[in-house]
């Protein structure tokens, strides 16, 4: 064995990693960082997902028992059961707190959030993300179907649901 | 003269690529340790607050005779602009407060002898109001009670703040 191939044999044995084997172990690491990162960004995007639909259901039922309470009344004081309700077939905006309905012209108006009171309404404050869309359907002349749309943006997806119920006309 | 080993030069520079690459694994995961804590406190401000809601919501829907205001008057009392404690009759003829005390919601099952509380010790309860209208039966409107709630949760630097409103209509006819 001559010194050229000692010399060969020990630079072919310690060869270093080449270009490729660099980088499939580069993106192998950076593919299980961004996985754990992706997953903690989900659950982050995810809570305040459902901050939002607990605020959502209340807000949407808080629209439901206004309309309850409306009918009940309008039987109380003898008038028409749906009386002061006309023109939510196209969907209209409740303000619980100032007790006014208005018709929705085309689209319903984002529900404002005033951080002096805490108090969900249409008057004061600013826009929350929120916009609350309540239709009235009557098939028969004794029974109405509510149904409470909640819709919001997050992080530029549209989210919404919504909550249905019956009246009748206990009148009837 | 085979094995040379690395240059001064060859060490500084591996050291300074792998501490900058410690670095942002360990600032990454740092952020993370604190998004989690935050999430934690949000979650349980949301618990703690439907929690809350929902109970009350439930009793005031299916109560009567409410006395809205500062004192607890069992006299029904109505309180357009707000009041920060409800009194009323629930179904099973429990005269029942609900009020805020000390950050956190406290309901009472006798008349306010002895009052517990409906939220957890971590969240601080900042506002809680109800809207009464149609209380005394001479108005011949029937009850509505509007609830408002905030509350804010605090685990380390991070606080999460969350406000509820709903509306509940007295189920039980007016007389």
């Amino acid at each position: 064995m001559d010194d050229r191939t000692v010399i060969r044999r020990i630079a072919m044995s310690a060869r270093g990693f080449t270009l490729l084997e660099t980088l499939v172990a580069v993106s192998i690491l950076s593919l299980a960082l961004a996985g754990i990162l992706s997953l903690s960004a989900i659950g982050i995007h995810s809570s305040s997902n459902s901050a939002n639909q607990i605020k959502a259901f209340f807000l949407a039922s808080e629209a439901v028992e206004y309309v309850r309470n409306k009918r009940d009344n309008n039987i109380l004081a003898g008038s028409g059961w749906l009386s002061g309700l006309s023109g939510c077939e196209a969907g209209c905006s409740i303000d619980a707190f100032n007790d006014t309905i208005s018709v929705c012209a085309g689209v319903c108006p984002k529900i404002k959030f005033n951080s002096a009171t805490n108090l969900y309404g249409y008057t004061s404050g600013t826009d929350s993300i929120f916009t609350r869309k309540l239709t009235i359907t009557q098939s028969v002349a004794y029974e109405i179907k509510l149904s409470s749309e909640i819709s919001w943006q997050q992080g530029g997806i549209s989210r919404n649901f919504v909550l249905e119920e019956r009246l009748f006309d206990l009148s009837f | 003269m085979f094995k040379k080993g690395f240059t001064m030069l060859e060490m500084i520079v591996a050291i300074g690529v792998f501490s900058i690459a410690v670095l942002l694994a360990v600032s990454s995961f740092l952020s993370l340790q604190s998004a989690e804590k935050k999430i934690q406190s949000l979650v349980n401000v949301q618990n703690n607050l439907r929690f809350a809601m929902e109970i009350m919501a439930k009793e005031i829907r299916t109560g009567e005779l409410y006395h809205c205001g500062a004192d607890s008057g069992v006299q029904p009392l109505d309180c357009p602009s707000g009041g920060p404690s409800l009194t009323f009759k629930n179904t099973a003829g429990q005269t029942t407060i609900y009020k805020k005390i000390n950050s956190s919601i406290q309901k009472s099952s006798n008349g306010g002898i002895v009052f517990q509380p409906l939220t957890s010790s971590d969240i601080t309860v900042d506002d809680l109001k109800f809207y009464v209208i149609g209380a005394p039966s001479n108005e011949n409107l029937q009850p509505k009670v509007l609830i408002a709630l905030k509350a804010s949760g605090r685990i380390g630097a991070s606080v999460s703040e969350f406000n509820l409103q709903t509306s509940v209509s007295q189920r039980k006819p007016a007389p």
